[in-house]
């Protein structure tokens, strides 16, 4: 069941991440609201890792250099998806005013679209990063739950 | 309790990030000259396009090339998950 639930959770994280990546595909509401989705997803996906994550925090300093490389990545990842999310909440001009019930800014800030444009790239490849590192695990959890179906 | 503790300590982990791309976003001035990004603005649509499929496919392609590519280049791979 947890298992399960894990593997899907990441299928829909990776769905989300590429659908975000192309805003005229999604149409700006639904990017958006699958934005502010995307947080629950983050936040469910890191409260199941947090054995792995914790674990690692304590250690890095005495811990493999690949382990750290990994924490690095993903603690990156974290980062830059936080900002992004972040950003794209700053320039809402649908999901955020309607939560809000309160008109959208007139002007889009420059900044903070200019944030959000570039992190979305670096996301794009960090979320690659984070699936090699977890590429094993990726396969032996389809593996198995595939057979059981 | 602990549920609560740990989103706790991610929510204070993420306001740093924030803050820190806040002093980003501050730091970056608005260039009128360049058009690219003044038309990248506008030409948000509020509707899916359904003609811009090949787009997240390519993206999800692009992901899992990043993703062999980091395995077999960078060499990363997790040692332990629990």
């Amino acid at each position: 069941m947890t298992l399960k639930f894990t593997f899907w959770l990441d299928v829909c994280l990776l769905l989300a991440f590429a659908a975000l990546q192309t805003v005229p595909f999604t149409g700006l509401v639904l990017h958006e609201w699958l934005g502010l989705g995307v947080v629950a997803m983050i936040v469910v996906h890191l409260l199941i890792s947090w054995t792995w994550i914790a674990s690692n925090a304590r250690r890095f300093f005495t811990t493999s250099t690949r382990t750290r490389v990994n924490y690095a990545v993903n603690l990156t990842l974290f980062a830059c998806t936080t900002a992004l999310i972040f950003s794209g909440v700053e320039i809402s001009r649908e999901a955020i005013p309607a939560l809000l019930r309160a008109p959208a800014p007139p002007v889009v800030d420059y900044g903070w679209d200019v944030i959000h444009d570039r992190l979305s790239d670096a996301v794009l490849i960090l979320a690659g990063l984070h699936l090699a590192i977890n590429w094993d695990w990726s396969l032996t959890a389809a593996r198995k739950i595939f057979r059981r179906a | 309790m602990k549920i609560i503790g740990r989103t706790i300590l991610l929510s204070m982990a993420a306001a740093m990030f924030i803050a820190l791309a806040g002093a980003w976003a501050r730091s970056i001035q608005p260039d009128f000259r360049n058009e690219r990004e003044a038309s990248r603005i506008v030409r948000r649509k509020l509707e899916p396009q359904l003609v811009r499929t090949p787009s997240f496919v390519v993206d999800l392609i692009l992901i899992g090339l990043i993703a062999v590519g980091g395995r077999m280049i960078l060499g990363l791979r997790l040692t332990n998950r629990n």
